[in-house]
């Protein structure tokens, strides 16, 4: 009965996924293709920038700036777009579609109706992240980039997990609440406030603050360069479990909207 | 089977300060079909998500088949078909992707029984929901909900988006389920969608149950309403001092009378002038528990509105937790 139920989500996020998926492993693929020759100029630059300014800038990863770019800009923005719109409407977008009457009708309980949700969107992710890796693979066996495979899968592991925590707590949050604008508006917020922490505490000599922000767990380590950190791994994992178990249990308690 | 289908002990339900439903005592005896009437925003449909333990009562108890409503919802709704009001399915899955899902959450039903009642209520299955008129999407939702022959069959607003036809069909397979030995809750809000399958009714208005009564006990309370068109202007005191009648209101070629019982003596009155065009309206439910009101108190309050659920033939159910 719950395999339906994951079925059923799977199928609901099969285009999104895709969309997104081959949007970025095709953006991916383009980054490494150009980055070749633009990383000469880029490098110039940026040179004489202060270490921070690069880090923001994204110039000092392997692959250089159009590969930092892509690291550290656009895959994880669109990554957690994407995972904070998805989440947010995974139980909550039910009742704003008054599907959940009928959903809560039957007999399944509401801990697998959110559990079958919250793997869906785990899959969801998951296939996002592989379709990139793969954009980024292909390019490096076309063109070469400086990116190790051992790198290049830590980065997208660590973007995985990052993308992971805000899809948690945008379900979180949804299921709390009910109210799927709520929802993405709130964990949307958390996670603009949240990088920009992570991109300007450091400039301004507070790195430290930026520990509160998860995208400091998933960037600050240059995963690119130093492969898994598994501390960092472990705190967007606790995050995300966190947030399951606040679903979970404000969910259950609640009446439902729709 | 001895037990109630369902039964509430002074169900209550706020939403803020407002009591969408308080203090229901209701019992639905199994094997009938209850009515459960009410204007709209009456608590007809917060009553059955008490039930459905999609809402969590403020206060009071529910037993649905017996099972407490809070501790064993998972096994009610094994047993249960449910149409909500305001039906909304996804809107891309079609008919029959929509009616597999919903099997298959029920670990699978008897596909055969699915097919005839498609095929009874002329509903179409291949294309997706979004595209279908609601007259088709509710009959998704009605296969849906007899499509496991459940014990009990809560039924929200289910006649919307029918057309009459459709609607008779549905009321002979009410009756079937009926004779099946098994349970319908039927809410609606007006008299004439239940009349003709209920065997009691129960009206419930502003969170209220103001009256359970047998159907034909209602109907015979009822005022009814005659609208005469007449050749020429009529006078004023035509209807005066007829039998049942409660009030005529009568403007040169037109009246309109309110009656209650019989309608001999109100025609009888009614054709002593040419009449040219006649009009029945149906009875108001608004009307028929002010008419129970009057009946029950002597006239005593007619608006009714005292809060007091009026003496009805529910019995006191004596508490079982």
């Amino acid at each position: 009965m719950s395999s339906e139920l994951l079925t059923h989500e799977l199928r609901h996020r099969r285009n999104g996924t895709v969309v997104l998926g081959l949007t970025l492993a095709g953006y991916a693929f383009f980054a490494v293709a150009i980055s070749g020759s633009l990383r000469q100029t880029v490098d110039n630059l940026t040179k004489n920038m202060p270490q921070g300014l690069k880090a923001f800038v994204g110039s000092n990863v392997p692959g250089g700036y159009i590969v930092g770019e892509t690291f550290t800009l656009i895959a994880p923005i669109a990554l957690v777009a994407y995972a904070v719109i998805a989440g947010s409407s995974a139980v909550a977008g039910e009742e704003r579609d008054r599907t959940m009457s009928m959903l809560c009708a039957q007999p399944v309980t509401r801990t697998r109706i959110l559990s079958a949700k919250a793997s869906a969107l785990t899959l969801s992710l998951l296939a996002v992240t592989a379709l990139f890796w793969a954009g980024m693979a292909l390019a490096d066996l076309a063109y070469g980039s400086q990116l190790t495979a051992r790198g290049l899968a830590a980065g997208v592991t660590h973007l995985l997990f990052l993308g992971l925590a805000f899809a948690a707590i945008a379900l979180a949050i949804g299921a709390a609440t009910g109210r799927p604008e709520i929802a993405s508006s709130a964990a949307g917020g958390i996670a603009v406030a949240a990088y920009l922490s992570n991109a300007m505490l450091p400039l301004a000599g507070m790195g430290r603050w930026a520990e509160l922000s998860p995208w400091y767990y998933a960037l600050s380590s240059d995963p690119l360069r130093n492969g898994l950190d598994l501390a960092h791994l472990g705190v967007l994992t606790g995050l995300g479990a966190l947030a399951v178990v606040v679903a979970v249990i404000t969910f259950r308690r609640r009446d439902l909207k729709g | 089977m001895t037990e109630a289908a369902i039964r509430t002990n002074g169900l209550t339900k706020y939403f803020g300060d407002l009591a969408a439903v308080n203090g229901v005592d209701l019992e639905v005896n199994a094997g009938e079909i209850f009515g459960f009437l009410g204007p709209n925003g009456a608590g007809k449909s917060t009553t059955i998500r008490l039930l459905l333990d999609q809402l969590r009562p403020t206060s009071g108890h529910g037993q649905v088949l017996g099972l407490d409503i809070r501790e064993r919802s998972l096994q009610i709704r094994q047993q249960i078909g449910y149409l909500p009001g305001d039906l909304s399915l996804y809107p891309k899955l079609t008919g029959r992707q929509t009616i597999d899902f919903f099997a298959r959450l029920r670990g699978g039903v008897d596909m055969a029984y699915v097919e005839e009642l498609a095929a009874r209520l002329d509903a179409d299955l291949t294309r997706k929901v979004g595209e279908y008129s609601s007259g088709n999407r509710q009959k998704i939702g009605l296969i849906q909900a007899f499509m496991h022959k459940p014990a009990l069959l809560i039924l929200d607003e289910p006649n919307s988006g029918l057309d009459p036809l459709v609607q008779q069909t549905f009321q002979e397979m009410l009756r079937e389920v009926r004779t099946d030995g098994r349970t319908v809750f039927l809410s609606s809000h007006t008299l004439s969608e239940v009349e003709r399958v209920a065997d009691r009714v129960g009206i419930i208005r502003h969170g209220r149950l103001v009256v359970v009564e047998r159907v034909a006990e209602l109907k015979r309370k009822a005022i009814r309403r005659l609208d005469f068109e007449y050749s020429e202007p009529v006078p004023e005191g035509l209807f005066a001092g007829v039998k049942g009648v409660r009030a005529a209101d009568i403007h040169g070629v037109f009246a309109e009378v309110s009656y209650e019982g019989s309608v001999n003596a109100v025609l009888q009155a009614a054709m002593t002038h040419e009449v040219v065009n006649l009009h029945s309206r149906d009875a108001d439910l608004e009307e028929i528990f002010l008419a129970y009101y009057r009946d029950t108190e002597d006239g005593d309050d007619p608006k009714g509105d005292t809060g007091r659920p009026a003496p009805s033939t529910s019995k006191d159910s004596s508490h079982v937790q």
